[in-house]
């Protein structure tokens, strides 16, 4: 290959920028095909240009985004959110018809008392709700793709929007699961295109809206007692509905598509499916009593795990992913930030808060010896037995993965996921008083409750332990 | 291929129908061939040209560096002058059609206050 002069002035400052832009485009992509896009980009210059081009700059932004989007899909992502976005549309109509009619009509009709509802209805949900139903019903007849897809995107702004208006207007607001499990199913509907479906499965997704939402509410008025009251049974139900949803996507495409389906397509259409359900449904019978928080917790830290390992490129899973003792050491140091705060100090929480320094700025050794220094005062320092399992669970996994503190970035990841963790605890403070605290001894009030957090970095480690077995299985089979 | 090609694809693939072409020298082609009307940018020839030679309509000819820029050589395959021809004998049939039934309009008599 012949040596190539670098250009120099005006041109080379222009080939800067350029670079620049191109980093839009995937790596690999890059090393391929860069110096030959520079070359043409170069090419249709002008002589002493010495900046791109606005048109230009936003199409290399656009086409590498996009060519982005294809090369560093996981395997089976796109054909899997292809199944999981329309049914995703389709949970998220029936649940809005259903929500509709069963927890704000029916509930709205026997509400008593003032602000015990808005107009006739039980909460503000009901403006969702509506334009859920016109997406559902214009994604079935509207010609325009376009105006489908902004459709969608006006549903999910308004289930957004529900909890701020509610705090403005001082009006009621339904239940965050609600809220939380729409907003994602509309999520997963735009990644899956369901607006650029073909006619014959966006006028399915309507008729099967309606069908589960007329379905949902039969099982409400014949088998739930208490229907009336506020979203309680209604959820149930709901969740039920949801579940019969990803159960049916689940069974069809193992049993149907077993030949045409592999295995990472049925997980990708099945996972985003998953997590509304499991917010939706209520598992609160002993032995599985964590409450909606541990469950929401719980549910989203597997799912987000199980996508995570997914999405693990074969080319880099060798050991599975690389967070996971950083985020452990994080979330022990934020947690003890606030069991401080709330009940005094103990001589575990600057310990876990001088381990957490200790990831940001001291070697290996280092790290360990003060994890397993603070580990130690969390076990005989005379705390709550709810404290002594979170910290001592999660400072577990942090000192498991330990060797990993070298990685760039963990200098500030560890300190950022600390107060990310103490903002988070702070949340289920305000979660703990129904969004509406007092003042700052009522956020503070919640250590139990917050002491939840810990099953996130919990199930990381989880997954990093099965990626580390699975790439170990790996090495071992080559 | 049953679908229509988009208007770039298609001058796309009539640039190279002559011969080889780099980059830029089909952006130059592609404007001229459209009377100034298509000026493709650079992002947007490389998706197609990306998307073209995944299809087989275009492969990779040879490489070359001049004044320390590489460029890519790309023609058309056997595949892409097929359907290229398609396209032409489509394109054709709409047009004779379209004439056929502009000429008829131009000759038959008028209805009072049409």
């Amino acid at each position: 290959m012949s040596a190539r002069p670098r250009p120099v002035g005006a041109a080379s400052t222009l080939e800067r920028r350029y670079r620049l832009l191109l980093r839009c485009y995937p790596a690999r992509y890059r090393l391929d095909r860069g110096s030959e896009l520079i070359g043409t980009l170069l090419d249709m210059a002008a002589p002493g240009q010495r900046w791109p081009a606005p048109t230009d700059a936003a199409d290399l932004v656009v086409n590498g985004l996009r060519r982005r989007a294809r090369e560093d899909a996981t395997p089976g992502l796109a054909g899997g959110l292809r199944i999981a976005g329309p049914v995703a549309l389709l949970l998220a109509g029936a649940l809005a018809g259903f929500l509709w009619l069963g927890g704000e009509w029916l509930a709205g009709a026997a509400a008593t008392g003032p602000g015990a509802h808005v107009g006739p209805f039980r909460t503000l949900a009901p403006v969702a709700y509506a334009v859920w139903l016109v997406a559902v019903l214009g994604n079935a007849t509207l010609p325009w793709a376009v105006a489908r897809h902004d459709l969608l995107t006006a549903a999910v702004a308004a289930t957004v929007l529900l909890p701020p208006a509610a705090v403005l207007t001082g009006a009621p607001r339904p239940p965050v699961w609600v809220v939380a499990s729409l907003t994602l199913c509309g999520l997963a509907a735009l990644a899956g295109s369901a607006a650029y479906a073909p006619p014959r499965i966006r006028r399915g997704v309507a008729v099967g809206a309606a069908t589960g939402a007329g379905a949902a509410a039969t099982v409400l008025r014949l088998w739930v007692p208490g229907s009336t009251g506020y979203y309680g049974p209604v959820l149930r139900v709901a969740g039920l509905l949801a579940a019969a949803m990803i159960g049916a996507v689940a069974v069809v495409g193992a049993v149907a598509g077993r030949r045409r389906m592999p295995w990472p397509r049925w997980c990708w259409s099945v996972l985003p499916l998953a997590l509304p359900a499991a917010w939706l449904i209520s598992v609160d019978r002993a032995p599985f009593a964590l409450g909606r928080l541990g469950q929401f917790l719980l549910a989203a830290s597997s799912i987000v795990a199980a996508m995570a390992f997914l999405a693990v490129r074969p080319r880099r899973a060798s050991g599975g992913p690389r967070f996971v003792g950083p985020t452990a050491a994080a979330c022990a140091a934020g947690l003890s930030g606030y069991f401080w705060l709330a009940a005094g100090m103990r001589p575990a929480y600057p310990a876990w808060l001088l381990a957490a320094a200790g990831w940001a700025l001291l070697g290996t050794a280092w790290v360990r010896l003060l994890t397993a220094l603070a580990l130690g005062c969390t076990l005989v320092g005379g705390l709550p037995s709810y404290q002594v399992a979170a910290l001592t669970a999660v400072g577990a996994v942090a000192l498991c993965d330990s060797a990993q503190r070298s990685r760039r970035g963990i200098r500030f990841a560890v300190p950022v996921g600390g107060m990310v963790t103490l903002v988070a605890a702070v949340v289920v403070g305000a979660y703990a008083h129904n969004w509406r605290p007092a003042g700052w001894s009522d956020l503070l009030d919640a250590p139990a409750l917050a002491a939840l957090l810990a099953l996130v970095p919990l199930i990381l480690g989880s997954a990093w332990a099965v990626a580390r077995l699975h790439s170990a299985q790996r090495r071992g089979t080559a | 291929m049953a679908t229509p090609l988009q208007e770039p694809t298609f001058l796309v693939l009539t640039a190279l129908a002559d011969g080889p072409l780099h980059g830029y020298g089909v952006i130059q082609e592609v404007v001229e061939l459209s009377g100034g009307r298509v000026r493709l940018r650079a992002g947007t020839l490389y998706g197609a040209l990306d998307r073209l030679t995944e299809q087989g309509l275009v492969a990779a000819d040879r490489e070359e560096v001049i004044d320390g820029r590489l460029r890519r050589y790309y023609r058309l395959t056997d595949d892409g002058a097929a359907v290229l021809g398609g396209e032409v004998q489509r394109l054709r049939q709409n047009a004779t059609a379209a004439a056929g039934r502009l000429r008829r309009r131009a000759t038959a008599p008028r209805l009072a206050g049409e």
